[in-house]
């Protein structure tokens, strides 16, 4: 296996006196792309920066490939945070920018960054403070593939990008993880997306780990039942029901856990088994009053 | 892959931190003293054509080669820090880059300068007018080597200032930041007044004697660059890249 | 597109037997590879190499070493005789269960099998 693997055992980090993740332990395995999924302030953001030295932690173990990243040259030089809002010089080119990291990343690979700038229509003058937000993310995007680090952490980057840029994203990374594998994190709240572009899943909430599992796992974790009301609740006694929705006497109910004969049972009581979405089921499990943003 | 990373960096990244800060300031320096020049010559014609020259105008620019990099390097520590965290680089060598940078900055202004100041010494030879220094704080000395170190090391002091100030509102925020002031900036007229050892409001020459007054001003200048330095380095390890950059 | 409620690989490979079983993909014909699926439909790697182990293993595809992955000879008989194998527990059997919830006798369903089949 390629790339850093990572493991966090008890990690807590603070802002001042705002808990931003309350003793967390996850792993994510090397060479994997992982989704590390929450809701805004679910602490996403903070374990990232925690992983890539940006911000020290309070207490707790953070491991990546085997060591502390705090100060640690070789770590640093092959772990990369992509944060949304674009850590480089606002005030320079971006041609100037390539150069800088290309000095400084041992794998920096200057062509697939300069094919990216093209894919992305990116004028190598321009300045990122001169950029949209949709474009600054794009070449948040050249500078975290181009830079080909073991550990990549993408934030949420995707989200200021238009429909196509983001799909050109998905093929870029997905070409470029396939000729030089390694681990890669993508985070966001918008999931439906990227879902199959994950093979593990990291879900945070209120600065705690709701669930790790492989994106099939927990993809099929979930499942509808619909029919007539009163078989549908006797379908569900006792199981762990996440939503229910009537529609006159048809009721759905969102389950978690599914059963072996889950499919024989619906089929007996003439009820329909569906699918839940990724996407669904994290709004689901993190469900308080959904904000406007993910109810988009 | 593995194998790969640890190759070592290309140039040892403290050295790459240096260089590439030193061009930045070396490049606004640039600026700085072309405008400088054409200010002094506007104001030797001017004060020759309505009345006489009698004293050095390039010596009043010493302020300004003071504060000006000094502010410079406030916002430039705010600015780069995450530039050099997000490329994979230590918080030691940006440390380490950033006071090599302060120094190399400073003795490049303190070069040009006294090298201008020898220039303007040599015109007003040639047009007979008298060259003395009247700017308050300066040493009431003719001697250019005595300058040239007193206004080095105090250019040096200022930009480790800047270093400081900007340091210290990362990590200790606007209300600490504000009150650390007299810390962060106070070594800049420590020592302005070390050097102007005969008109300064201390009159260190008369403690010392005048032939000690300037050596002890530049060893204690040379100290306070040592402590202003520890203190960068070690606040410098701990910082947070903040939250937000735009 | 792969929206159902068994794992992503699970229907990646079903896909592909389906497409055999169909025809669409004949014997000793090649089928695409691991990265050209993930690219095509932007799906993990991982995942795509999956299905892709598990139709090996199968016998319904073989590898060419440097080539790429094929149609294994025999493999649209060997769908079909498993599919024949779940056909009355998948398909028969729930039928009945349903005609029963429902109070249809089998001889009423086999009427309407006969009609429906008559005329062919």
């Amino acid at each position: 296996m390629s790339g850093f693997g990572v493991e966090v055992r008890d990690l807590t980090a603070r802002y001042d006196a705002t808990v931003a993740l309350d003793s967390v332990s996850f792993t994510i395995r090397p060479g994997v792309i992982t989704g590390l999924l929450g809701r805004n302030g679910s602490g996403k953001t903070t374990a990232l920066s925690v992983l890539a030295a940006f911000k020290r932690r309070a207490s707790g173990t953070v491991l990546v490939d085997g060591e502390d990243p705090w100060e640690n040259e070789r770590v640093l030089a092959g772990t990369c945070l992509v944060r949304e809002s674009g850590d480089v010089a606002q005030d320079q080119k971006l041609k100037d920018t390539l150069e800088f990291l290309a000095d400084r990343r041992p794998l920096f690979d200057t062509q697939l960054a300069g094919a990216l700038m093209d894919r992305f229509e990116l004028d190598p003058l321009n300045r990122p403070d001169r950029l949209s937000r949709g474009k600054r993310s794009a070449f948040g995007v050249v500078v975290g593939i181009a830079s080909r680090t073991p550990l990549t952490l993408l934030d949420e980057v995707h989200l200021g990008m238009d429909a196509p840029s983001r799909y050109a994203f998905y093929d870029a990374l997905l070409a470029d993880w396939l000729e030089h594998p390694r681990t890669i994190v993508l985070s966001s709240h918008l999931i439906g997306e990227i879902e199959r572009l994950l093979e593990d899943v990291v879900m945070l909430d209120r600065g705690a780990v709701l669930t790790v599992s492989d994106a099939d796992t927990l993809r099929s974790s979930g499942l509808t039942v619909t029919g007539p009301a009163h078989d549908v609740a006797a379908f569900v006694a006792g199981r762990e029901v996440v939503a229910r929705q009537h529609l006159g006497r048809t009721a759905q109910a969102t389950l978690v856990g599914p059963r072996d004969d889950d499919a024989a049972r619906a089929r007996a009581a003439g009820l329909e088994l569906g699918p839940v979405a990724l996407q669904d089921l994290f709004v689901h499990l993190t469900d308080r009053v959904p904000t406007p943003e993910e109810a988009r | 892959m593995t194998v790969d990373v640890a190759r070592a960096p290309r140039v040892s990244s403290v050295r790459a931190t240096a260089q590439w800060l030193l061009m930045m300031h070396l490049y606004l320096a640039m600026w700085a003293w072309a405008m400088a020049i054409v200010v002094v010559t506007l104001a030797i014609v001017v004060i020759n054509t309505v009345g006489e020259v009698q004293n050095s105008v390039l010596s009043f620019a010493r302020q300004g080669a003071i504060w000006f990099p000094f502010s410079v390097f406030i916002a430039i520590t705010a600015a780069y820090l995450p530039v050099h965290i997000a490329a994979g680089l230590t918080r030691r060598s940006l440390a380490r880059g950033s006071i090599l940078a302060a120094i190399g900055t400073g003795i490049a202004y303190g070069l040009v300068y006294n090298g201008l100041l020898l220039v303007e010494r040599a015109v007003f030879g040639a047009m007979g007018w008298e060259w003395r220094v009247l700017e308050g704080m300066s040493p009431d000395t003719a001697d250019p080597l005595a300058i040239a170190t007193s206004t080095t090391l105090t250019f040096v002091v200022a930009y480790l200032c800047g270093l400081l100030v900007g340091i210290t509102y990362m990590r200790a925020g606007g209300w600490w930041g504000t009150l650390a002031l007299p810390l962060t900036v106070g070594p800049i007229l420590v020592v302005s007044v070390l050097f102007a050892y005969e008109s300064g409001p201390l009159e260190t020459s008369a403690w010392f004697g005048s032939d000690q007054a300037s050596p002890i001003a530049a060893a204690a200048s040379l100290l306070i660059i040592a402590v202003q330095a520890f203190a960068f380095d070690r606040l410098t390890r701990g910082v947070d890249v903040p939250r937000r950059t735009t | 597109m792969f929206d159902g409620r068994d794992p992503l690989y699970v229907q990646i490979a079903d896909q592909i037997r389906s497409d055999v079983l169909t025809g669409a993909l004949r014997a000793e014909e090649q089928v695409m590879s691991t990265t050209q699926y993930a690219t095509t439909f932007r799906i993990n790697p991982a995942t795509a190499a999956k299905a892709f182990t598990e139709l090996v293993d199968e016998g319904v595809l073989y590898k060419r070493r440097g080539i790429g992955m094929f149609v294994a000879e025999g493999a649209r008989e060997q769908l079909l005789a498993q599919r024949r194998a779940s056909f009355f527990a998948d398909v028969v059997e729930p039928m009945l269960e349903q005609a029963r919830v429902l109070g249809i006798g089998v001889e009423e369903i086999v009427e309407r099998l006969r009609e429906k089949e008559g005329p062919r």
